[in-house]
């Protein structure tokens, strides 16, 4: 087991990675009652082209898979493991991104009887044609909440908007056609190949202790047998920085036109260090445009451009990335210029120093709080381990960044990345 | 963790001292009577404050402040419960422990906080026009926004047609059809009685010397004595003689199915801790009822839940289900309900619930924003905050009382929200 100590934000980390290729990693907090854990794969809605364990061709299977086996995988011949975290007074939740697939639970007693469980639930899949048949429904039911939540379709559209072929461009859940054309061989078929512990990590925070919980996951895995892992061979598709649509209008009964700009990443292979100072780079830019303490923001606010409900987020994985700058807002287009027009002028963006060290302090402050919760952290620590970075390595590299290092991602801001989504009412 | 309590003249000051987090965060409240009369100027006044001071006179120089401060952060909301509609002011700012240079945050951020709550940029004695105004156009927006979510939306509507007379009827926010009628003169008068006659509450968790701080609030936040609001709990009702059904037709492509529950049982009563294991039992967690048989039995919906309202005893099922299923998802809720009446749910679903509450009652110190508001929520509803004894309340609840509980409760309205008629 290896200790990594971070100083600077007095917090300790243990990590091993076991025989069976399960990156392991538990972070003590003193005085905390409460355990979380996370056991997440390197697998999500985009992958949907692969070649399963033991096979050589590769496969497409339906849009909206991944989740649906998320939905699936709690389910066990003996029933539903909901019901044994109950048992022990756990609360238990799984979610599906565009590239993970995670499994949790938070608890303040049982913890070891928990993680057992969580081990245990997520190895050991039971899917039937009767029970994959009875959530088809329920997922369908959740497709059509999202159909009417505007923000979602909002944000969806857009990446929609940006992608050719990348998976990110279909909704996680998928369609209420493609859930149907769901079976349980195909959820066999995915399960086998993307839950192999070699394509898995496991975190676990709360007051530990680091040996007991160590051995505890050693022995729950060394009883379980596994193929042998050669890696995951699925197709990404790298996309170039053109957009799909430039521009697309979707009618909702809503009172309030909403709007999303999105700009379109294309360094999409971009892993580790690289990444971790092009995206911290990229998120002080748009701070520096669109934070509240900018100008801009100012301008928008006097000039009725936005609401409360103004935003913007930059998202870059693997294979895709992109960010986005959105609000409910009475004037569409004049909305619409006006964020166009400061993405293309930030091409040329030459930040002042005191903002600089301003914006870096900020989110500085905004990263140590997210430390205060065991939630935030092990929700995220995956993401940044599948992209060959470090959660804590990149709250620090927040203060080493320069000002030369932001200048190297201006080609960022190009016109022909752009795209925007309008909602308006019907 | 260690506890804290002083007054100090007219302010009620918690501090919460423990080394878990690496920040520090303050809530301070102002709660008074919620009144039709006032309501909405009342939900205006921290947008207000926070959008221009003496020396920071627009939302770009307090926000520069703040990411000054180590990206402090500042937030305000208006809540109600029962009788009393409560202004909250947030800030949150890190242990200067963790930070490399040599500041002092602590006081930088008592000065600032002192100066979002005291000195508003004002002119010829009242608030800036331009503020006002502005302030007027993102409420009314956050009025219209109700309806774009349709969740929301729904849940509301059942509350308008469930409480059509009653005070409850009122949002926090207020009513839209008020704004019209605010201007920065009278908004400052509500400003000023605020300040004279708001209990105010002034809570603070993280790690620091407590002397240093109350100087720090003896310093910063002085208000003179007032008269202290003792109701909370709001009795208003009326005897259901047949359920009343609702149903609207909008452009949605899920139906949203609402239904409202008089259970007038409140946080200061007896039977609360009986509600609340049944409303757990009902539909709170994955083992609820209404989870387990409406949703894995019967695959009727993805989401579907209830709620209950601790200041006025009001609780509510809701859930988003195909239109084609309305009566039988309806009948098969309420029918959870009356499973529980007639005791029709085992010890180990009773003892499940328990300890899920229990988990949750735990977890509550573990997040510094959520321990402060069970603080004031136990403070007002006069049962301070203790672990040890809420535990022992939840598990004091017995299967009888909780089939007696069950007994008072009555189903008042049915909202359902659809895309088309339905029988």
């Amino acid at each position: 087991m290896e200790k990594i100590v971070y100083d600077t934000l007095k917090e300790t980390l243990y990590y091993e990675k076991l025989p069976n290729g399960l990156a392991v990693y538990l972070l003590p907090k003193k005085g905390f009652n409460k355990y979380y854990a996370t056991f997440t794969t390197k697998y999500g809605s985009i992958d949907s082209t692969f070649i399963p364990i033991g096979q050589n061709e590769y496969i497409t299977v339906p849009d909206g898979i991944a989740h649906f086996l998320e939905h699936k995988v709690f389910e066990s011949e003996e029933g539903d493991a909901f019901n044994k975290f109950t048992e022990y007074a756990a609360n238990a939740n799984a979610y599906t991104g565009f590239n993970r697939t995670s499994y949790l639970f938070s608890c303040t007693s049982y913890f070891e009887e928990n993680l057992n469980l969580l081990l245990d639930f997520v190895q050991d899949p039971y899917f039937t044609e009767q029970n994959v048949e009875k959530e088809k429904n329920i997922i369908a039911q959740e497709i059509s909440m999202y159909d009417d939540n505007p923000d979602w379709q909002l944000y969806f559209q857009t990446i929609q908007n940006m992608y050719f072929e990348n998976g990110v461009n279909v909704d996680i859940a998928g369609t209420k056609e493609s859930i149907y054309k769901i079976t349980k061989d195909m959820l066999y078929d995915c399960y086998n190949t993307f839950y192999h512990p070699a394509n898995m990590l496991l975190f676990v925070v709360g007051d530990l202790d680091v040996d007991k919980t160590m051995e505890l996951i050693r022995t729950n895995q060394a009883k379980k047998t596994f193929p042998q892992f050669k890696g995951v061979e699925r197709k990404y598709i790298f996309e170039s920085k053109d957009v799909k649509e430039k521009e697309t209008i979707i009618k909702m009964d809503v009172m309030t036109p909403k709007v999303a700009v999105g700009i379109k990443n294309h360094e999409s292979k971009l892993q580790g260090e690289e990444l971790m100072k092009y995206e911290i780079a990229l998120e002080i830019i748009f701070n520096y445009l669109f934070s509240k303490s900018s100008p801009h923001y100012q301008y928008m606010l006097d000039n009725e451009l936005i609401n409360n409900t103004f935003g913007y987020e930059v998202t870059m994985e693997y294979s895709y990335g992109f960010a986005m700058v959105s609000s409910d807002t009475n004037k569409p287009d004049e909305f619409k210029k006006y964020i166009i027009d400061v993405l293309l002028k930030a091409r040329d963006l030459k930040i002042p120093e005191a903002d600089f060290t301003r914006i870096k302090n900020k989110l500085l402050g905004s990263a140590l709080r997210a430390l205060n919760s065991p939630e935030a952290i092990a929700n995220n620590f995956a993401r940044y381990q599948f992209n060959d970075m470090n959660l804590f390595e990149s709250i620090m590299a927040f203060e080493k960044l320069t000002l030369a290092e932001l200048e190297k991602v201006l080609p960022f801001f190009d016109e022909k990345a752009i795209t925007t989504n309008i909602i308006l009412p019907k | 963790m260690e506890r804290i309590e002083k007054s100090i003249a007219g302010l009620n000051v918690t501090l919460i001292k423990t080394t878990k987090f690496k920040t520090v965060d303050f809530l301070l409240n102002f709660r008074n009577r919620l009144n039709p009369e006032n309501v909405t100027k009342r939900a205006l006044l921290p947008q207000v404050l926070k959008a221009a001071t003496v020396s920071y006179p627009s939302k770009m120089e307090i926000s520069r402040k703040l990411e000054s401060l180590y990206g402090a952060s500042l937030g305000s909301a208006v809540n109600k419960q029962g009788l009393l509609h409560i202004i909250s002011f947030r800030m949150s700012i890190i242990n200067d422990a963790y930070l490399m240079e040599d500041v002092n945050l602590l006081e930088e951020s008592f000065k600032f906080f002192h100066e979002i709550i005291f000195e508003p940029k004002l002119e010829n004695s009242s608030f800036l026009p331009k503020v006002v105004n502005e302030e007027k156009r993102l409420l009314k927006d956050q009025f219209l926004a109700i309806y774009d979510d349709k969740i929301r939306y729904s849940y509301h509507k059942l509350i308008d047609n469930m409480c059509e007379d009653e005070l409850y009827r009122l949002k926090p926010i207020g009513r839209m059809e008020d704004l019209d009628n605010l201007d920065p003169k009278n908004l400052y008068e509500e400003y000023q009685k605020m300040l004279k006659e708001d209990n105010v509450d002034f809570l603070i968790i993280g790690d620091f010397d407590e002397t240093k701080v109350f100087s720090l609030i003896e310093k910063y936040f002085i208000f003179n004595k007032r008269e202290s609001i003792k109701e909370i709990v709001d009795r208003e009702t009326k005897d259901v003689r047949e359920v009343k059904r609702v149903v609207e037709v909008k452009d949605v492509s899920q139906a949203k199915l609402n239904i409202g529950f008089r259970t007038n049982i409140t946080g200061i009563d007896d039977d609360y801790y009986p509600l609340l294991v049944l409303n757990g039992l009902l539909g709170v967690y994955p083992h609820s009822l209404l989870f387990r048989n409406v949703r894995e039995k019967e695959s009727l919906c993805y989401y579907i839940s209830s709620t209950i309202d601790k200041g006025k005893g009001i609780m509510v099922i809701f859930a988003g289900i195909d239109k084609a299923d309305y009566q039988k998802a309806y009948e098969l809720s309420v029918k959870q309900l009356e499973m529980i009446k007639n005791g029709e749910f085992t010890e180990q679903d009773l003892d499940n619930t328990k300890k899920a509450y229990i988990n949750d009652i735990l977890q509550i110190s573990d997040n510094p924003v959520d321990y402060l508001l069970a603080e004031y929520s136990g403070y007002l509803y006069d049962e301070p905050f203790d672990v040890d004894k809420q535990i022992k309340k939840v598990n004091a609840v017995t299967k009888e009382s909780i089939m007696n509980v069950a007994k008072k409760i009555q189903e008042d309205t049915v909202f359902l929200l659809t895309n088309e008629e339905v029988k």
